[in-house]
């Protein structure tokens, strides 16, 4: 080539372009074998931190429900005499709300408390068994059958002398014996009743006071049954159901009205499993209602049940969660299907990554932002997250790159971007 | 005149040092012999294919693999296929191809000569001037056959003896281009252009004009059609 170039051309010039040709092919392939000995580049796939809006949003269907719900029902069969109330009746604490009749009940109770009079009467008469003067004679009479007992018994003995004499006959004998007999019963009967007198039974003095307890407690129930008879508002509400009829016979237990409690309105709503997480108590939720189209109803998380149940109607496994109201929610009421935008995060100007480019876990996490080709590892603080992307509070700037799917990449690794996505 | 005709060696060191006066030497009889050259490059070129075939094939599975969206199963049916594919090719190529080059070289040079000489060149002379002047596209291809087995896999796209060399790996016009930029291929167009020249007794300035023409045209052409492609090339 060099002998070609200088016959083809002028001297100086060949020589010229014979250099240029050596150095070039030179450099080529020295070029080439560095190319070929580097140490080949990890392709990854990148994404640029980037500010951007940041909510995560939880919608579900929800049933607006009474918070403390109370079924008023009869506490015995009668018929219905007084009741005035509608669904959304208003009603206070203690006030009756129906009455039932309680002729019958009345009537027991009135047998009560005469059954209590007598047993107190009975209970009184066994605690004041006698007067003085009762006492005296009783004392008279006990001395007077033992005078008896003791001339029977002398008359037996003298009776028996004359006997083993042959001077009386044994019928004799035996007619003593049945008069002693008789005599000491007798002085027995008197020294009991004189102990009677003198101190009572403790044995039917207790008898007594139970025999008057049970007559109380009886006549109590009486009169308890009869007050229930009102029934009667267990709180401030508003009556949700209304049942019977004024006049209507009621059963035993027989519903009689479905009150709530004032201002106690809450949302039931049914998430499930997949996006129960990230749920907490004291997050804001919007709540909206087809019947009031337009309105927007502000609530918040207030309890989360502690076991996924199954919702046979929805026929999968969900986790209940309840969301309050910080006033009464004007215009909503219970019963009505809502839907429930939960804010997981509320919406806010943030530095996100997606999630696929975060190692490890907890609130510390790392990933590797790509500068020139290289890989550097980064520890970063992060926030909130949801499904895709991940809030970095701390170790990256906006506008760097960092590796999707870092994997077995090592800090310092020479990397060639090979794609990425747009935040 | 034979006893001063140089041996096969000789030759082929003067056509890469001092081609004019190899070529005039090659001439002297009117039935230049290149059949023992042509087959010595030929069995080069197998041995090349030969060497660097278990790299292409593991080059070829591993583009397989990365091919997105390519299900298991197919990729699993594809292997031993793909295999096969390239241990054909390349030994056909290896046996086949610098026959076809020489061919299209000497047709091209005999067009040009018949459009634009005196008509005065045999085509086994174009011939015998194609064979000498692949030596250096045959330089080349030796020097890349170590650094395509030292080479990782995934680098193999881009490992070429080219001023592509010289800029860092991407998949732009520019590039591509530079990558059919090889000065062995420069030198074995000049190679060609003084043989003709020598051949058909003219001066060597129009054909190299010519072939350098027509190696800017076909390289931009393929440029094009390698960015076209430049997708399909695992990143």
């Amino acid at each position: 080539m060099i002998a070609a170039i200088k016959r083809s051309a002028p001297k100086s010039t060949g020589a010229w372009v014979a250099v240029a040709g050596l150095v070039l092919i030179l450099v080529v392939v020295a070029a080439s074998v560095h190319r070929a000995l580097s140490v080949p580049a990890v392709s990854v796939k990148t994404a640029v931190v980037e500010q951007r809006l940041l909510a995560d949003d939880a919608l579900v269907s929800a049933t607006v429900e009474a918070g403390r719900q109370e079924q008023l029902v009869a506490p015995f069969a009668a018929r219905l005499i007084r009741y005035d109330l509608r669904e959304g009746d208003s009603f206070t604490a203690g006030e009756v709300l129906a009455e039932l009749d309680t002729t019958d009940a009345e009537k027991q109770a009135r047998e009560a408390e005469a059954a209590l009079q007598v047993a107190e009467a009975q209970r009184d008469q066994a605690y004041n068994p006698g007067t003085a003067a009762d006492l005296a004679q009783a004392e008279a009479n006990q001395a007077a059958c033992r005078a008896a007992y003791e001339s029977a018994t002398d008359t037996l003995k003298r009776d028996l002398v004359l006997f083993q004499s042959g001077a009386v006959s044994q019928a004799t004998v035996d007619q003593d014996q049945a008069a002693q007999a008789l005599d000491l019963y007798n002085l027995k009967t008197a020294e009991a009743g004189v102990l009677d007198l003198e101190s009572p039974d403790p044995h039917k003095l207790a008898v007594s006071d139970s025999q008057v307890e049970q007559a109380r407690v009886a006549a109590q129930d009486a009169a308890n049954t009869v007050a229930e008879g009102r029934l009667t508002a267990p709180f401030a509400g508003v009556v949700l159901q209304e049942l019977p009829q004024e006049g209507d016979f009621l059963p035993l237990d027989a519903l009689v009205l479905l009150v709530a409690r004032a201002g106690s309105l809450q949302v039931e709503a049914d998430l499930s499993e997949q996006d129960i997480g990230g749920i907490a108590v004291g997050q804001s939720a919007d709540v909206q209602w087809a019947g009031q189209p337009g309105r927007t109803w502000q609530a918040t998380v207030i309890r989360i049940a502690p076991a996924v149940i199954k919702n046979t109607a929805l026929n999968e496994n969900v986790v209940r969660v309840y969301l309050g109201f910080a006033r009464d929610p004007d215009g909503l009421i219970p019963g009505a299907s809502v839907d429930v935008t939960i804010h997981r995060i509320v919406a806010h100007q943030a530095l996100m990554v997606p999630n696929e480019a975060l190692l490890g876990s907890g609130a510390t996490r790392t990933l590797f932002v790509v500068i020139g080709n290289r890989a550097h590892r980064r520890t970063i603080g992060i926030g909130h997250a949801n499904e895709l992307y991940t809030e970095v509070l701390t170790g990256v700037n906006k506008g760097e790159l960092v590796i999707l799917d870092p994997g077995n990449i090592q800090d310092g690794q020479t990397v060639k971007n090979s794609g990425g996505v747009q935040l | 005149m034979v006893e001063h005709r140089k041996n096969m060696w000789a030759l082929l060191w003067g056509v890469l040092l001092n081609p004019g006066e190899t070529f005039e030497e090659l001439f002297v009889e009117e039935q230049p012999q290149f059949l023992t050259v042509a087959l010595l490059f030929t069995g080069i070129s197998l041995v090349l294919a030969v060497a660097l075939l278990p790299k292409m094939q593991a080059y070829s599975v591993w583009s397989l693999q990365h091919t997105p969206g390519i299900a298991p199963g197919q990729l699993a049916a594809a292997l031993p296929i793909v295999s096969v594919t390239v241990a054909v090719s390349l030994i056909a190529g290896g046996l086949a191809g610098p026959w076809v080059y020489w061919l299209a070289v000497a047709v091209l040079l005999k067009l040009y000569d018949t459009l634009f000489g005196a008509k005065g060149a045999s085509f086994g002379a174009l011939f015998t001037v194609a064979v000498y002047g692949y030596l250096p596209m045959l330089l080349a291809a030796i020097i890349a056959l170590p650094l395509m087995l030292v080479t990782a896999v995934d680098n193999i796209p881009w490992t070429s003896v080219s001023l592509a060399a010289l800029l860092p790996v991407q998949k732009t016009y520019l590039y591509f281009f530079l990558a059919r930029c090889n000065p062995f291929t420069w030198w074995s167009l000049a190679l060609w252009g003084i043989g003709w020249a020598k051949c058909a007794k003219n001066r060597p300035d129009n054909i190299l004009i010519f072939l350098l023409g027509l190696w800017l045209v076909l390289s931009l052409a393929m440029a094009c059609l390698a960015l076209s492609k430049a997708g399909s090339i695992p990143a």
